[in-house]
């Protein structure tokens, strides 16, 4: 390996590295400012004297620099502490309900880029026609309306009028619908976005017209060769929109009673549990981290010029 | 090599297709044992809570899950349709040896669903957790035991420091635990798996999705009349009425009034019940404005709790006149009717400025409640300034005594015995300290050495007068009512004051 390449991937990880810690540190001092947690666990009238006994047993007492290392020490041995409210591991916690999440997350991804990418090619390959600005209309459409309300309105169309599937909660495939419909409905339209612009400047390159000129198919010129070359700001947002969703899809799950990680998040900022909404919040820039990586390797494998 | 030849191709797009069909398989493949008595045909009642109960251990547990927990597990003392305590519990009687010893009998031959034994031993553990475990919600009633003893099988011994005749009263909110499976599981363990000796067993649970619970057909009392329960949670208001409306749950418990009256208006069966939680407006009387009693008799004549009621609540609460009124349809023999002119009269023109501090997004319409209240306030001559904090910021600064004027927050008793608001907000030691008097302190021990709280209740009704009516430290404003509603069909559904819920004749 060369030492230019080297030099920059040593870069790159000390960057991601002090991002990570710097989002853990605000983790953790966010989690000291959100008031008083005894008052919610004790309950008002419980005695001082209680509240201090808790508090020590919390390791409320300790100084601030005792707690901030402590706490790190636990990052690192994969220990989150214990929530607050649910007197359960914060880590088991949320190895419970990533798989709700990581299920909705990958239909709703899976339905945007279904959907996205073919109708941001549509509108590039017809640039000026109706099916243009038809995509583009649709497009805004998903990026301008509030999740909350779409989710809503679904409930209210297909499960309170229809009847025809379930208003919310999981168990069947047929719970994964709508909330997967309304996880969709942004990511489709950035990327739908995205694709149309990203294709427009690839198909107006040279190398189409020369393939063109070659006598190849429609398809195959725009598939095989404007798309390819397009691909690179498509994948890139379809990580981030991902790592997004994993760490933000409240709104859905809080509209379907989706038993994910976006919902043990509202739980616990509800209760003040900051604990394990400092868990949430280390695992969301965890996460983050990891995806900004994965999309380093994945430029430098599609693109030889960042390698 | 191979992957940029992949990435380069179109397969990605059939990639996230597959992903998509393959997240709805796991989906589907996604159950476990409790999607057994999810599913079990149409004996097993859905109910919809709004929250996830936090834990379904009683020792450490808020009451807002006692909804579940107490399907499995009993409380030592039962309590009739009026709260107070009955015999026909796992407690069978109860005598005051003396004045500071109390004697219980326990029904014999009870067994928990695990084969232990819930005898006398199983009660004085039970009542030693709730008074010693570091994290116990109800250690800070029973400070005053001194010693639980079980002489045998059937008998229990509680000795109190001072005279207390409220002992069965905080019993019917301790629920038994077996003590070898507890001791042996922990906290943790036995939230993840309850034990108990009530109607129902645990069935399972999906982390975050349901839990279910089974008819126990070993049950000592009268059977459950259906085969179980599956309780799931939305916190969303909209969602409840939603899955009710589509048919999905069979009962939805917590609708706020706009969906109650959303669900009344689309043909749902809505019940509606006054429940004991008591929203107070508290005003300290130690600092400046309210150290004046002129200024804190014109701010209790200002506020005008019937309109606060009908025009915030449309009727969907109740106007509360008194502090210790703990029983929901109780009000005190005398209390303050608003008087905006008098209130006028009192302030004349100082203007003096008032802080009204209250828990943003903690109760229903407490903005508009706060708002009506500081209107009132204005109309009467005060300068109001609004203080929206969060809940435990609140609690932080009333216990530091760090709240001058007033502050608005509920007060919801876990028993409904009046000492719970005596010993909370209107001792000098209470948590408020908002009214201290030497007279108050000495008539609320007074009250606890009565005999029993037929003796007490005119103790009681004196310090609601103090409090309420000659201090003017309390303004009660109304008692909050609960709304559930029940699909087509069900019925057997009985609803308790105190977040109780008896779901053994409910059928669908």
């Amino acid at each position: 390996m060369k030492a230019s390449t080297v030099r920059r991937v040593g870069s790159r990880l000390a960057s991601l590295f002090a991002s990570l810690l710097i989002a853990l540190s605000l983790a953790f001092l966010l989690g000291r400012l959100s008031g008083d947690p005894t008052a919610t666990i004790l309950g008002p009238l419980a005695p001082p004297e209680q509240r201090e006994a808790l508090r020590h047993e919390l390791g409320l007492d300790l100084p601030l620099v005792v707690q901030y290392f402590d706490y790190l020490r636990g990052i690192l041995t994969g220990d989150l502490g214990q929530s607050l409210q649910f007197y359960q591991s914060n880590t088991s916690m949320i190895a419970d309900r990533l798989p709700y999440t990581l299920q909705l997350v990958a239909a709703g991804m899976g339905l945007a880029v279904c959907v996205g990418v073919p109708l941001g090619v549509l509108a590039a390959t017809r640039e000026g026609t109706w099916w243009d600005r038809a995509a583009s209309t649709v497009a805004l459409l998903g990026q301008s309306v509030p999740v909350f309300w779409f989710g809503m309105m679904l409930v209210v169309l297909f499960a309170v009028k229809l009847g025809w599937l379930p208003a919310g909660q999981s168990g069947t495939p047929k719970h994964l619908i709508l909330p997967a419909l309304t996880m969709s409905v942004y990511p489709m339209a950035h990327i739908a976005r995205l694709t149309r612009a990203s294709m427009s400047e690839a198909l107006a390159e040279p190398y189409i017209d020369s393939a063109r000129a070659r006598g190849l198919g429609n398809r195959r010129v725009v598939w095989r060769h404007a798309f390819a070359n397009a691909m690179m700001p498509i994948l890139t947002i379809v990580v981030l929109q991902t790592g997004i969703l994993l760490s933000g899809a409240v709104a859905v799950e809080y509209v379907y009673s989706w038993p994910g990680l976006g919902q043990l998040a509202l739980q616990a900022i509800q209760f003040r549990d900051f604990p394990l909404v400092q868990a949430i919040v280390v695992f969301g820039a965890l996460v983050f981290v990891l995806l900004n990586l994965v999309v380093d390797v994945l430029h430098s494998i599609v693109d030889p010029r960042v390698r | 090599m191979m992957i940029t030849k992949f990435l380069r191709s179109r397969r990605p797009l059939a990639v996230a297709a597959a992903l998509a069909v393959a997240s709805a398989s796991l989906t589907a493949c996604g159950g476990s044992d409790s999607d057994d008595a999810r599913s079990s045909g149409s004996a097993t009642i859905r109910a919809l809570l709004a929250a996830q109960p936090a834990t379904l251990d009683p020792i450490v547990g808020a009451r807002s899950a006692q909804i579940v927990w107490a399907t499995m597990l009993e409380p030592l003392i039962n309590t009739d349709k009026d709260l107070a305590p009955t015999d026909t519990g796992l407690v069978t009687s109860w005598t005051r040896t003396d004045a500071t010893t109390w004697t219980f009998k326990v029904r014999p031959d009870i067994a928990f669903s695990n084969g232990e034994k819930a005898d006398a031993a199983a009660v004085a553990n039970t009542i030693t957790l709730t008074r010693d475990a570091a994290a116990s919600q109800l250690k800070s009633y029973f400070t005053n035991v001194t010693a639980i003893e079980a002489p045998d099988a059937t008998t229990v011994v509680v000795k109190t420091k001072t005279p207390q005749y409220n002992i069965p009263d905080l019993l019917t909110t301790v629920y038994l635990v077996p003590p070898k499976y507890y001791q042996e599981k922990g906290s943790e363990g036995f939230a993840a798996a309850p034990v108990g000796t009530g109607p129902y067993v645990w069935a399972g649970a999906n982390a975050g999705r349901d839990i279910s619970v089974k008819k126990n057909p070993d049950y000592w009392g009268t059977k459950a009349t259906n085969d179980g329960i599956t309780f799931t949670w939305a916190n969303e208001a909209a969602q409840r009425l939603a899955l009710i409306q589509s048919k999905s749950v069979d009962i939805s418990f917590d609708l706020p009034p706009a969906q109650a009256s959303a669900a009344k208006s689309a043909g749902v069966d809505v019940v509606s019940t006054e429940t004991a939680m008591k929203i107070i407006a508290f005003l300290d009387s130690t600092k400046a404005p309210f150290d004046d009693p002129k200024l804190r008799e014109a701010a209790a004549l200002a506020i005008d709790r019937d309109a606060i009621v009908k025009g915030i609540f449309d009727g969907q609460a109740v106007a509360d006149a008194g502090l210790l009124n703990v029983k929901p349809g109780q009000q005190p023999s005398r209390s303050v009717t608003a008087d905006a002119a008098r209130a006028k009269e009192l302030v004349g023109s100082a203007a003096p400025t008032v802080q009204i501090s209250y828990p943003a997004a903690q109760y229903t319409n407490i903005e508009e409640v706060a708002q009506a209240v500081g209107g009132s306030l204005e109309q009467a001559g005060f300068k109001v300034t609004y203080v929206p904090l969060d809940y435990g910021t609140l609690v932080k600064r009333i216990i530091g005594r760090q709240v001058p004027g007033i502050s608005i927050f509920a007060g919801v008793p876990n028993v409904a015995v009046p000492d719970y608001f005596v010993s909370g907000f209107l001792k000098t030691k209470s948590i408020t300290g908002n009214c201290p008097d030497p007279k108050i302190d000495e008539l609320a021990q007074q009250a606890l050495e009565q005999d029993g709280a037929e003796q007490a209740a005119p103790i009681y009704d004196q310090l609601n007068t103090i409090g309420v009516v000659d201090k003017h430290c309390y303004v009660p404003l109304y008692r909050q009512v609960f709304n559930y509603a029940t699909a087509p069909g069900v019925s057997g559904v009985v609803f308790g004051p105190l977040n109780t819920v008896d779901f053994t004749k409910t059928t669908r």
